[in-house]
């Protein structure tokens, strides 16, 4: 083909163009300055359609010979496809000169407001696709973390409250006092009654306290269909995690690292810390000793090992936890009950050393 | 109000540039009625270029028509401001790695026309190759590796004698070393392909970090 003359045909967010060997531009067809019609055209040009804009530019041409990193066939051209071609480089290199000389738009401002737009389009599409299920993880973890600290909270104030009318109501745990108030009307209901040192109250202001019990008592329930949830979607995500610590450590270590591909990429030395930021800060800039545990530290793992022993302990934990987070991300298989086993085993002889 | 550059206008020490998209407030900052014109006052709690404005900066390499790239657009605070400032007739490519962050600074680039988002990471300018050649690369990102992404990102798009803004974390960098010897740092590393124009501390509107204005040589 070398002999003959040929001209290279590409396309770009302003039209179809033609440029011969020395990029000079001696055909173009431009798109409708209109976003989502320009990504239609170039989407349909990668499927191979023979769009209109590109037959416009074919026919215009005065050589049969056509060089282009475009899908086509065309009858009674001679098509030489290529994977890349220089002229498409040539193309989003000057793509703002060639859309003004080419009539695509008038000014600067009008391919500016293209642009933009069409990359509004490509953004929300990669927001969409990068969105990840372990960012649900992340929220439901954090609010089951809110609900718990909201319902402690609400549960100390109900025991002040209905403490007045019937200060010796002794339940342990605030689960059950909750659901015990929300469902009696008076204290003489309750079996243990043997009367009370408490205020008297009338209807009203037992109606008050008690609404606020049952309102209470729905967060306990939602509680429990998160935390529910939460194993659930944990299984999905990150069996082997979860395996090994549980879905709710689990789904903070994630929460804390920012993602399971970022939790994966840490080395195990910082999932151990994770959660210690604080401490380990404080001990980068000269102050105090440096900390041997983040979140991991409340699990029964650590908390079961004594004292002197639970540095080496966290960092057992936290190499397994990097295993599992590599496994969960990159590969999809479980291999979670052989970690724990070998975490357990590792353990104990820490524990017995 | 006294333009004191080109679009940035200051009055009784607080600093505003011209909105492009009057009656609107990006991230609830006041806006004053002029003349006609509508001006949205520079917050430099939540702006470190209204920051380093308010520490003196002396060079503004932007006006309209200005192409910038801005790297870690965040929430899209700052580059509102630059949006004003360049207009029209001027662009900011604003590139952002978080996609929470991309989703509020989407709602910013559906009002202005010169803002254009790129979800993507600074480190690797060939995944967003196609932006053109600019004028200004302005870089926050926070980041270790912070003046290795700017490189590669001044030799991939910025033109001939174009211009540098960049805000440095020292924190960011390393904790464990005084602020002071990472400018230090960090200039010893622009000097030669740059020619440093000026280097302001940002406290007290931020702690340990420094902002610093040069141009390609």
């Amino acid at each position: 083909m070398s002999e003959k003359s040929f001209v290279f045909v590409v396309a770009g967010i302003p039209g179809v163009f033609a440029f011969d060997k020395d990029k000079e531009m001696v055909a173009s067809s431009v798109f409708p300055r209109d976003s989502s019609k320009i990504l239609d055209r170039l989407d349909s040009i990668r499927d191979g359609e023979q769009i209109e804009e590109l037959r416009e530019v074919v026919q215009s041409l005065d050589t049969k010979n056509i060089v282009t990193d475009i899908h086509m066939e065309i009858e009674g051209y001679n098509v030489e496809i290529k994977d890349s071609v220089s002229a498409s480089e040539y193309l989003e290199e000057n793509m703002r000169k060639l859309s003004l000389e080419s009539g695509f738009v008038e000014e600067d401002s009008q391919f500016n407001r293209i642009l933009r737009d069409i990359q509004i389009i490509k953004t929300r599409k990669n927001v969409k696709s990068s969105v990840k299920k372990d960012k649900v993880v992340s929220q439901a973890v954090s609010a089951l973390q809110d609900l718990r600290r909201i319902s402690n909270e609400l549960s100390e104030r109900l025991r002040e409250w209905y403490g007045l009318y019937y200060p010796e109501l002794k339940v342990k745990g605030n689960e059950k006092y909750t659901e015990l108030v929300a469902g009696l009307e008076r204290r003489e209901e309750f079996e243990e009654f043997k009367g009370s040192m408490g205020i008297d109250l009338d209807k009203r202001d037992i109606d008050a306290v008690k609404g606020f019990a049952e309102r209470l008592d729905g967060i306990y329930k939602e509680r429990e269909e998160l935390k529910k949830y939460l194993e659930d979607v944990m299984k999905d995500v990150a069996p082997n995690i979860n395996h090994i610590i549980g879905s709710e450590m689990g789904a903070q270590l994630i929460s804390l690292a920012g993602s399971l591909k970022k939790l994966a990429r840490m080395p195990s030395s910082k999932i151990q810390l994770l959660g210690a930021e604080k401490a380990l800060f404080r001990h980068l800039k000269g102050g105090g000793k440096p900390p041997k545990y983040g979140i991991i530290y409340n699990h029964p793992y650590i908390q079961q090992t004594p004292e002197g022993k639970r540095g080496k302990a966290a960092r057992k934990i936290a190499s397994t936890l990097m295993m599992a987070a590599r496994t969960d991300q990159y590969t999809g298989k479980f291999k979670g009950k052989k970690y724990k086993k070998k975490l357990q085993r590792d353990l104990e002889e820490i524990r017995n050393e | 109000m006294n333009e004191i550059f080109e679009g940035v206008f200051k009055e009784r020490g607080d600093f505003y540039t011209k909105s492009l998209d009057p009656g609107h407030k990006v991230y609830g900052e006041s806006l004053v009625k002029k003349s006609g014109r509508e001006f949205r006052k520079w917050n430099p709690d939540r702006s470190k270029l209204a920051a380093a404005l308010k520490k003196g900066l002396d060079t503004l390499p932007m006006k309209k028509g200005t192409k910038v790239l801005y790297l870690g657009a965040a929430q899209g605070t700052t580059p509102s401001h630059v949006s004003d400032i360049v207009g029209e007739q001027g662009i900011a490519y604003l590139v952002e790695f978080s996609e929470r962050a991309m989703r509020d600074l989407l709602d910013i680039c559906e009002r202005r026309v010169n803002m254009v988002p790129i979800l993507g990471d600074a480190r690797k300018p060939t995944d967003y190759g196609w932006v053109e050649d600019v004028d200004v690369v302005y870089q926050d990102v926070a980041q270790p590796d912070q003046v290795e992404i700017l490189k590669r990102n001044v030799d991939e798009f910025l033109k001939d004698r174009g211009w540098i803004m960049v805000s440095i974390k020292a924190r960011a960098m390393d904790v464990t070393r005084e602020p002071k010897d990472i400018y230090r740092e960090v200039e010893s590393q622009l000097d030669g392909d740059f020619d440093i124009k000026e280097i302001l501390e940002l406290d007290p509107f931020e702690d340990d970090h420094c902002f610093i204005v040069a141009q390609k040589v």
